[in-house]
């Protein structure tokens, strides 16, 4: 028997495939409702409910979809590269922090002055921390794992040592490590008036739209995936390995810090040490069930914010245990992945 | 609208049948149905004292209530929000009581269900008044008593604790097992870490591992991890923290204890003054806590272990614990940052 590359899956072929995983998922996620004892029928139901029975369900699930998306994005742009960076997480909390800081340095100012001044400085900050790790990797040769998990560690003991230090609340509250609430004034504004369905849903919309157009159709795009695909080639071909890497690093880092600043500016309206925890982490699941793909980032991120969504719809009204989306998590990433092994290739008799 | 009335009649069709209901109610009340919403889970100290307590309780009936609950799975950030709010709607609750950092989500309810009594608890809450309650725990009334008997039973003259996050009700029974320890010990050298989590066993093992390498041979550990004290039995006595953990390690000597059951009968009080005499919430906006003369906090039962220290720190200990009894001593409360000194 031999693997065998199927040359370019047609459009149905993949809807099969991907169609075949999504209902085995469903049917294990029954399996795992049942296991846990609750009923199967009404859990469904409040699951459905949860993810999307109502208007308020619906913005509440994509406003937990938004951030998920965004990581996976600044997922997919560095996996395209074959940048295996896991500092997404640091990312987006040094998007919120610069952000914070920013609302500190300019408080007084209009307040749209302020919320532009702000998201310019998460991005900055996401920017900056993706430039120190293709420094490292480009200068060093330390692997950008290595170094965006230990940057991960950093910016989180930073983060901690400031929510409990220089930022910390004061008056009016017992000493926590958390800032003071965010001035209403300065929230990021909401597009709908349902639940905190703020502005940055539309901004990741739009970058998805931007980072799938880069990939496919722009020079710097191909660029992107060719050194995916055998760096040592484009480095021939007379591409700056270097300058590149430093790009899709600031491309990566930028894209998440927007979903820290959009957390803290349009839902929580304040940094504490654990609201921005694990964002970056779940968005390298939602890319990699995406496919890599900016649209697949986009669906995924989606499906995972409405079962978020759901599934606490689902713990409260029949006492399903919230730690099963973890668990439905883990089931649908492996179908997809094995998805996306069948629709690639096929196997043959020898 | 249909659909939202739908959705809003099957939710609390569900919740009605989990949760017992009275049809028709008679004055005074018969009947308290409470909502819990945790932030860690039954395991960690600070839940898992209070849904004991809240249990005993629920046995001792006061008013001749019978109480029921419905516990969440641990919740936080806009999470919190959504279930409290499907809890609101359902009709089916009389007091939501969220057991953590909470008020910026009860914020946003308190005045869409002035009808519900809403507690919040803990540090990093801002009051918010009305009918929304503050509840506070301190423990730091026992953690300085066990703190004179650590500043006699150590032998290097360093004692250490590992805490969870500095903050206010963290920081208070840490600073107090040290001030206890200098007030019988005053050159005592003191160690202070925290692992930054609420709850991290691993990491805190490799924090208390660091401390009894620099020294410590008595520890103060607030963060649910006790093998640490295992590993070093030769040479470390360790206290726990919140709960009697002595069946954790045969090298844990006692415990600051925390008690919720004078709060939740306080603010069953509450409710019940409420319901049957019509008085407004008027919930509190300074922190509120019981005392250990209260019956809010103790000391963890040495349970036959006094051997592990020097009899002079036991008798240190009885001595000091008796002038508390009696009133004679007063126990200060400091909050500031604890550090290594």
């Amino acid at each position: 028997m031999r693997i065998i590359t199927r040359s370019g899956p047609s459009v149905t072929w993949s809807i099969a495939v991907y169609g075949a995983a999504a209902v085995v998922g469903l049917l294990m996620t029954i399996v795992l409702i049942s296991i846990s004892g609750a009923p199967v029928g009404a859990s469904l139901v409040a699951l459905g409910q949860g993810a999307a029975g109502s208007p308020a369900s619906i913005a509440s699930s994509v406003v937990k979809a938004t951030p998920l998306i965004l990581t996976g994005l600044a997922t997919c742009v560095t996996y395209r590269a074959g940048l295996w960076t896991v500092g997404q997480e640091s990312q987006v909390v040094a998007g919120a922090a610069a952000a914070w800081q920013m609302s500190l340095w300019t408080t007084g100012m209009a307040p749209v002055v302020v919320i532009v001044l702000c998201v310019l400085a998460a991005l900055a900050g996401g920017a900056a921390l993706g430039a120190l790790v293709a420094w490292f990797r480009t200068r060093f040769g330390i692997s950008e794992i290595v170094s965006s998990m230990m940057l991960n560690y950093i910016v989180f003991f930073a983060l901690a040592w400031l929510i409990s230090g220089p930022w910390m609340a004061s008056g009016g509250t017992a000493s926590y490590q958390q800032t003071g609430l965010l001035e209403r004034a300065y929230w990021l504004p909401n597009i709908v008036d349902v639940g905190k369905m703020h502005i940055g849903v539309v901004l990741a919309l739009i970058v998805v739209i931007w980072l799938q157009v880069l990939l496919k159709r722009m020079p710097l795009g191909y660029e992107i995936r060719a050194m995916g695909f055998n760096a040592t080639a484009l480095s021939q071909r007379g591409v700056d390995k270097r300058r590149l890497v430093l790009t899709v690093m600031v491309i990566s880092g930028v894209i998440a810090a927007l979903a820290g600043v959009g957390e803290v500016f349009g839902v929580s309206h304040r940094l504490t040490g654990d609201n921005l925890s694990g964002m970056g982490f779940d968005g390298i699941i939602i890319a990699l069930i995406g496919g890599l793909s900016p649209l697949g980032t986009l669906v995924a991120g989606l499906f995972f914010g409405a079962l978020h969504n759901g599934s606490l719809f689902m713990n409260v009204i029949t006492g399903v245990p919230t730690a099963l989306v973890t668990a439905i998590q883990g089931v649908v990433l492996i179908l997809f992945l094995i998805a996306g092994a069948v629709r690639r290739y096929r196997i043959e008799r020898a | 609208m249909q659909i939202r009335l739908k959705w809003k009649a099957f939710i609390a069709a569900f919740l009605f049948s989990t949760a017992p209901v009275t049809l028709a109610q008679a004055d005074p009340p018969k009947q308290l149905r409470i909502a819990v919403i945790i932030g860690n889970g039954p395991e960690s100290a600070w839940d898992g004292t209070f849904l004991e307590a809240l249990e005993r309780v629920k046995k001792a009936k006061p008013h001749d209530l019978t109480i029921t609950t419905k516990v969440s799975d641990p919740l936080w950030g806009n999470d919190v929000e959504s279930a409290m709010r499907l809890y609101a709607q359902s009709g089916q609750f009389d007091i939501i009581w969220g057991h953590s950092t909470y008020s910026d989500q009860i914020a946003q309810l308190k005045d869409e269900f002035p009808d519900l009594m809403f507690v919040m608890t803990g540090s990093g809450n801002a009051p918010l008044g009305g009918n929304v309650y503050w509840n506070y725990k301190r423990v730091h009334e026992p953690a300085y008593l066990l703190g004179v008997l650590a500043g006699h039973a150590t032998t290097s003259g360093v004692v250490g604790s590992v805490g969870t996050l500095p903050a206010d009700d963290v920081n208070d029974e840490i600073n107090a097992f040290f001030a206890g320890a200098r007030s019988v010990n005053p050159g005592i050298v003191t160690k202070v870490a925290f692992i930054q989590s609420w709850y991290d066993p691993a990491k805190a093992a490799e924090y208390m591992n660091s401390q009894i390498a620099a020294g410590v041979d008595v520890m103060f550990s607030l963060v649910d991890n006790f093998s640490p004290c295992d590993e070093h039995k030769e040479t470390v006595v360790c206290i726990g923290n919140f709960r009697d953990d002595w069946q954790r390690s045969p090298r844990i000597l006692s415990a600051p204890l925390a008690l919720w059951d004078p709060d939740i009968e306080r603010l069953v009080d509450v409710w019940y003054d409420h319901e049957a005499n019509g008085t407004p919430y008027a919930g509190n906006t300074q922190m509120l806590w019981s005392t250990m003369a209260e019956g809010g906090a103790a000391v963890a039962s040495f349970h036959g272990r006094e051997s592990l220290v020097p009899a002079k720190a036991i008798a240190a200990f009885e001595a000091a614990k008796a002038a508390y009894d009696a009133g004679k001593l007063q126990i200060p409360l400091d909050v500031s940052l604890p550090v290594s000194k």
